[in-house]
């Protein structure tokens, strides 16, 4: 009888440590599914950031854009002369063909 | 506060325009600058037949030849750009100019003696892209072709780093150094430069204000010429060896030193102004530039915001 009673409680503390154990187990594949689906949204987040600065330094630009047809893009502006470009007086520094 | 002092002086087939701001008025940088441009013409033109970059083009290859430490650098960073932009910069194009018939500075060109000379091949050869090595120890170099090295497109940029080193290694902590149009300006003051309108030389196209940073410009049509009907510049496409055809007028590069920004300038020359748009943020995504194209249209990397505070076009 006494021996039965202790199988009793060996068989009940090892079934409640396997499925605590099981439970963990179902947990954490849960989050690491979570971390997975939250890897996309990361890197829309980062697309995001890098418009936003993209934005930022084309706002931080000073513009003066005269006699210009101009078309943003995320890699290029591109300025089109309206019409006859007015060029502009020449600098005292200038950077030029070398 | 310190104050301005400047200087302007011809070197290299250009002026040269330094202008410091310093209260050290016992530092003798004047002839510092004279001197080093001097040094740096003297050893590095392919033009000046006793020079140290003539010797090596005219000397034997497969010999190991010792060469002066300032020509062994130079061509070890342009060996370095070569590799980056995948040999569309090449130093070894100096026979092929010679045969396009760029064998003086341009100033001194007179289009009677401009000569196209065909080479054995019937037309323009590629340059190879094994064709030195390096010693480092003995500070010398193995040439394994007989194609001349023209330092034309990094050398400028280059003499215009190292002459800022040396100014900021004597103390002056603001200034600008222009030879030609490749510049470097440091110190955070502000300066306003004009960019060359190609098509109409007494203008700018734009201009824009910057406090540090280098900047050089490159052009198709200033040092271009014919020959029995055939038009050439000066700009070849270090994998072909061939002047590129691209809709590419002018390019003005920004970037952390004038080699870089003077290597750039060159191979936007190369590409279409979209590929160039497009090769540059690939290769050298921190560099920014202004394209003009045949029709007149600027192109302008939103990264040009990392050098200039304003734009005016």
């Amino acid at each position: 009888m006494k021996t039965n009673k202790w199988v009793k409680w060996v068989a009940g503390l090892g079934g409640v440590t396997l499925f605590t154990a099981f439970l963990q187990l179902v947990d954490s594949s849960e989050m690491d599914q979570q971390k997975t689906n939250s890897s996309p949204t990361a890197t829309a987040e980062k697309n995001n950031e890098t418009m936003r600065q993209r934005e930022q330094e084309l706002m931080s630009l000073d513009w003066n854009e005269g006699n210009w047809d101009v078309q943003y893009s995320n890699e290029v502006i591109t300025l089109t002369p309206k019409g006859q470009s007015s060029g502009l007086p020449p600098s005292e520094n200038r950077t030029r063909r070398s | 506060m310190g104050t301005k002092q400047s200087l302007e002086f011809n070197g290299m087939g250009t002026t040269i325009k330094v202008e410091v701001i310093t209260d050290k008025i016992s530092i003798d940088w004047k002839t510092m600058m004279r001197t080093w441009f001097a040094t740096f013409e003297s050893i590095c033109s392919r033009f000046q037949r006793d020079s140290e970059l003539a010797r090596l083009n005219q000397s034997p290859s497969w010999m190991i030849v010792p060469i002066h430490p300032i020509l062994y650098d130079v061509l070890q960073a342009a060996f370095q750009y070569a590799a980056k932009t995948d040999f569309y910069f090449n130093p070894f194009v100096g026979s092929i100019l010679k045969n396009m018939g760029y064998e003086r500075p341009f100033q001194k060109q007179q289009p009677l003696f401009l000569e196209y000379k065909e080479n054995k091949k019937g037309g323009c050869s590629v340059p190879s892209r094994k064709s030195i090595s390096f010693f480092p120890n003995q500070k010398a170099v193995m040439k394994h072709t007989d194609e001349e090295i023209d330092l034309g497109g990094i050398g400028k940029g280059w003499s215009v780093d190292q002459a800022h080193r040396l100014l900021k290694g004597i103390g002056i902590e603001q200034g600008m150094i222009d030879a030609g149009g490749d510049m470097v300006i440091w110190g955070g003051a502000p300066r306003k430069i004009g960019i060359m309108n190609p098509f109409a030389e007494d203008e700018d196209i734009a201009n824009f204000i910057i406090g540090a940073g280098a900047v050089a410009t490159s052009n198709v049509l200033y040092r271009s010429w014919s020959v029995r009907g055939r038009r050439f510049h000066h700009i070849i496409h270090g994998q072909t060896g061939k002047n590129p055809e691209s809709d590419v007028v002018q390019t003005t590069v920004f970037a952390s030193c004038a080699s870089e920004a003077d290597v750039i300038a060159k191979i936007l020359c190369m590409m279409s102004a979209k590929e160039g748009i497009r090769w540059l943020n690939r290769h050298f995504p921190k560099a920014a530039c202004i394209i003009v194209n045949e029709s007149g249209q600027l192109l302008i990397t939103p990264s040009v915001s990392r050098y200039v505070e304003r734009l005016v076009v």
